[in-house]
């Protein structure tokens, strides 16, 4: 009983963590997916240079330094991807499988600022994953039938502010990957082999962030090593006939996969307070993706060639503030170089150059943000030579990306504070660049007020000195209250006037 | 300032909240660690073996036989057997010389020898328990003789496995009948045999091939039908068979890429006649009909099946281990059994006058070898005898009776390649059981005259059939037999090796006997 609990428990955390998290190939260049947020994502992700959210453990962990309180994000991306194969001898047309439901990529992340100058952040996201099916009896089925590599990074990152306008950031990237493909075996066989298995890398990423004029003029530049992914798993052969069992018999099986390193350089730049225009550069040395070797334990390695190139990706992003408080607007465009070569292409990660198309929306109230995103990626068609890797034809594919993503900020100074200002101060008046002055200009408000009390006019008081006549003595009056000799009564001190 | 000191601490955050959050995601790592995808593992089964290049294939098999000859031709097994008869003592390659005979002789069969042993490969000792031939329909083994009738366990087969090679042996007391083909089918799978350990049997990768329904040379049309002189034309890797069995044997020809190429066109060639043959065609009935209709065995459930001709050419039988030896009748007459038939004409006994026209001879050893010193014994080591044929007996009447004590000889010759000399020949030669195409002219008599039985090929033999500590030299001998039959083998080379015994007999070799057997006379 306590075994099943715990193995539903594993399945559940599996799925949560790892079983949602394939990416199809239909994302990022090569199986990078670099859109792991939605504020971000509607932006095309140029935010090396700005990014101010949780997810910055991922972007720019240098921008950790600048943000307050304890801030927790959570969120997910949800893709949909369409691939189609064009066989260039027959003109067939294959589909490739859509999944059903898509895929949900998670996007957890969480800050806390420790003091003045030190933060620290956490985050569970996925930048590395593929998944990809094809029906089983297509043309290229020896090839792929079903491509599915996912990964999670655990990253605990850290930031310091140095200065006022420069931070950096360093964190160390924990990475669970999990491979499970499936190929089809030769045609005189017949059948297919499911290899798959699950191992840890680890890696390490750096940032940095120079803001000459904060909020205004940002620099932005972080490195993520590259992560080296030894698998140790198994192979499981299942001819279409039981005689070829004895010759292709199950057993363990070793690849090592290295996740390239990204360079991501941006900066951000405000023409006016309410719009940010932002532009990134990423560099991905996909060279570390030259071949697949898979080292058999009874069986010759069999070498899969990729070939990879270094490429890289240009974005170009928006975010505009709306007059609606708290609504931000924004929109994104991405240019993704193709790393696979046409001779090495492989319907397991059918690449192409790609034209992405963002938009997104923002909104804060009070201690929550939530935030939605699109994206549209379109593929150029992608031609596939050679036949060594793949099969001879065209790959033709689009996507769509929506993300989702909450944010709640808790702690005194998380909210939208800048933290230039000094604590406990009024705030100063704004200035035309400060992105207060955003804000309508602060003014007396006509507000209706208890009218004031009369005013008791204090009589004059006359010196004795200057009395001509002695005052005089009669007796005090019914009901007269006896006047003291030598004064009048003093008066009740007037009220002054209230300030509004 | 205790206000302000408050306000101070919360403007970083709660500690409570950096510890749930940091546990929350340690918690979420030890998740992810668990998580690995399901891989199957499924269990190996044994099989029967069909292995070319180790040798290790049912046997005897008709895959030998020559679609071109109709006779025996184990170069298409990966055999070089040399042509000439003296070539074996000195041909490379070969275990013993006496071996190398062995095939040679084989080679001017066009089928098996009628003494043959049945005998199949398997990756793994099989349980006797699971071998089954009672006549049933779920028997597990299957023997069929031309194709027609099944045996069973009363018909006198000795069917045996042996754990140290693994194979399972079928042998015919009463030897098998000329001309005709035998079948034999294991069955496997789910009511099939088993392994001692009790795990399932199925076919090879090979007999998969052979129950095909389609062509292994598949991106060859041309080459469908025997005997596939273009298949080397248009065979390629092109082919999905041709990338399988280049696979299966690209180890064995590492930096020899012609070679392998040359292998996998002539396996595939030879693969797809057997398959066509296993299937049946124009109008043939095939293998696996045969075996489903009369062996009750679907070619499904076939881990393995071979079919394999006996010859159709006229012998004497020799074997004392069965009693298949010549019978002694009287003092003075001896009945040799036969299977065939003789030409009456042909028998024709030896004389010191008609020496070169001899094809029976009745000699007394003792006696010869007392006129090797003195010539003058010779015409009494020569018996006179009438040779008559009487049923399947072939009656040598002496004209003395048999000199008690002493060693006689009776040899019955064939024409060796090259020579002249006369033959015993069948009374009438149909063809040769299994020929797609012969060259030769099957309908002459003179063309296929009777060959001996393995043991007179052994004791004809120039090679020693056992080494130097007694292990035998020859595949088809075990030890102890080898041993026996050495001692008649280097008496009977005395004889051969004698110059006056070649002149005595007008010049007869050793390839020219077809029978020879050496016995001490007792009289009754």
């Amino acid at each position: 009983m306590k075994n099943r609990a715990n193995k539903i428990i594993v399945a559940f955390g599996c799925a949560l963590v790892l079983g949602l998290t394939a990416s199809p190939s239909a994302r990022g260049a090569g199986f990078l997916v670099y859109d792991v947020s939605a504020e971000a994502l509607g932006k095309g992700s140029a935010v090396t240079a700005s990014t101010n959210e949780p997810a910055a453990v991922f972007f720019n962990p240098a921008a950790l330094a600048h943000m307050e309180g304890y801030q927790l994000s959570l969120g997910t991306v949800w893709v949909n991807a369409n691939a189609q194969f064009e066989d260039a001898a027959t003109g067939a047309t294959t589909k490739a499988i859509p999944r059903k439901g898509g895929f949900w990529l998670p996007t957890i992340y969480g800050m806390a600022r420790i003091n003045k100058w030190v933060s620290v952040g956490l985050g569970v996201y996925t930048i590395f994953g593929l998944g990809i099916e094809w029906p089983y009896d297509w043309t290229g089925r020896e090839h792929a039938i079903l491509a599915d590599i996912e990964t999670v990074t655990f990253s605990p990152t850290v930031s310091v502010r140095l200065h006022k306008k420069f931070s950096v950031g360093l964190g160390l990237n924990v990475v669970r990957g999990m491979v499970d493909m499936t190929n089809g075996l030769p045609e005189a066989i017949g059948g297919h082999v499911q290899i798959g298995g699950a191992t840890f890398g680890f890696g390490a990423h750096a940032a940095l962030l120079y803001r000459p004029i904060p909020n205004k003029l940002h620099f932005g530049a972080t490195y993520h090593s590259r992560v080296r992914l030894a698998f140790n798993g198994r192979a499981d052969f299942e001819p279409d006939h039981e005689e070829f069992i004895p010759e292709l018999q199950d057993q363990g099986g070793k690849a090592v996969i290295v996740l390239p390193d990204i360079i991501s350089v941006g900066a951000m730049y405000r023409p006016i307070p309410k719009l940010a225009i932002t532009y990134d550069v990423n560099v991905v040395l996909w060279s570390t993706y030259d071949e697949l070797k898979l080292d058999f334990e009874r069986r010759d390695d069999q070498i899969l060639k990729r070939k990879n190139k270094n490429v890289a990706t240009f974005r170009l992003g928006f975010e505009y503030e709306l007059p609606v408080k708290g609504l931000k607007a924004r929109l994104g465009f991405i240019f993704d170089m193709n790393p696979a070569p046409a001779e090495y292409l492989s319907p397991s990660l059918p690449d192409a150059h790609r034209i992405d198309f963002a938009v997104g929306v923002g909104y804060e109230w009070k201690w929550l943000k939530v935030d939605l995103g699109y994206l549209f990626v379109y593929f150029l068609d992608s031609k596939s030579e050679g036949g060594t890797e793949g099969p001879v034809g065209t790959y033709r594919s689009t996507a769509h990306l929506t993300a989702l993503t909450f944010t709640a900020r808790f702690g005194r100074g998380a909210k939208k504070r800048d933290r230039e200002q000094p604590r406990g101060t009024r705030l100063a008046p704004p200035t035309r660049d400060d992105p207060r002055a955003t804000r309508p200009p602060h003014r007396l408000v006509a507000r209706p007020v208890r009218p004031a009390p009369p005013v008791k006019k204090r009589p004059r008081v006359v010196p004795p000195a200057k009395r001509k006549t002695p005052p005089a003595t009669r007796p005090a009056g019914a009901g007269e209250v006896p006047r003291k000799a030598g004064g009048a009564k003093t008066p009740a001190l007037s009220r002054p006037a209230t300030n509004p | 300032m205790t206000q302000a000191m408050t306000q101070k601490r919360r403007a970083y955050s709660p500690w409570h909240w950096q510890t749930l959050t940091a546990v929350v995601f340690a918690a979420l790592l030890v998740v992810g660690a668990g998580c690995e995808p399901e891989i199957g593992n499924d269990p190996v089964p044994s099989f029967m073996e069909f292995d070319t290049a180790t040798g290790r294939i049912p046997e005897p098999t008709v895959a030998a036989i020559s679609q071109t000859t109709g006779m025996l031709d184990f170069g298409l097994l990966g055999y070089d057997v040399p042509e000439e008869p003296a070539a074996c003592l000195t041909a490379a390659g070969w275990p013993s010389v006496a071996e190398c005979e062995f095939f040679q002789y084989l080679e001017t069969l066009d089928g098996y020898p009628t003494l043959s042993t049945m005998r199949t490969p398997a990756n793994a000792a099989l349980d006797p328990a699971t071998i089954t031939y009672e006549g049933a329909a779920d028997d597990t083994l299957v023997v069929l003789e031309g194709g027609f009738s099944k045996y069973t366990a009363g018909d006198g087969l000795v069917v045996s496995f042996n754990d140290a090679d693994n194979y399972l042996y079928i042998d015919n007391p009463a030897g098998w009948e000329i001309g005709t083909l035998y079948v034999g089918a294991v069955r496997g799978y789910d009511n099939g045999v088993v392994t001692s350990d009790g795990t399932r049997v199925v076919a090879s990768v090979i007999y998969n091939l052979l129950k095909r329904e389609e062509s292994l040379l598949d991106c060859a049309p041309d080459a469908q039908t025997p005997p596939f002189y273009n298949a080397d034309a248009v065979v390629d890797d092109q082919c999905k068979y041709y990338e399988l069995i280049h696979e299966m044997y690209a180890s064995q020809f590492p930096g020899d890429p012609d070679g392998l190429h040359a292998t996998v066109v002539g396996l595939l060639a030879s693969l797809e006649g057997l398959r066509q043959g296993y299937k049946g065609v124009d109008g043939i009935t095939g293998m696996w009909d045969v075996i489903d209709l009369v062996g009750q065995m679907a070619k499904d459930e076939v881990a393995v099946a071979w079919a394999w001709p006996t010859h159709t050419q006229t012998t004497v039988e020799l074997q004392p281990a069965l009693g298949m030896v010549p019978v002694a009748e009287g003092n003075n007459i001896l009945r040799l059994p036969f299977k065939g038939t003789i030409d009456a004409s042909s028998l024709v006994p030896f004389t010191l006058a008609d020496a070169e026209a001899a094809t029976v001879f009745l000699l007394n050893a003792t006696v010869v070898q007392q006129a090797l010193t003195n010539p003058a014994l010779l015409n009494d080591a020569i018996l006179g005898f009438t040779p008559t044929l009487v049923g399947n007996e072939l009656v040598l009447t002496a004209d003395l009776p048999f000199i008690d004590g002493d060693r006689h000889i009776i040899m019955l010759t064939a024409k060796a390649e090259g020579d002249n000399r006369p033959d015993l020949v069948p009374a009438n030669a149909g063809d040769p059981f299994y020929c797609g195409v012969c060259d030769g002219p099957p309908g002459e008599v003179g063309s296929r005259p009777i060959v001996p039985s393995p043991l007179t090929v052994y004791l004809r033999t120039r090679g020693a059939l056992v080494d130097a500590d007694g292990n035998s030299l020859v595949s088809k001998l075990d030890n102890e037999t080898a041993v026996e039959v050495e001692e008649s083998r280097l008496a009977m080379a005395q004889l051969f090796d004698e110059p006056l015994f070649a002149s005595l007999t007008h010049d007869l070799i050793r390839e020219n006997v077809a029978y020879v057997y050496a016995f001490n006379y007792v009289a009754p």
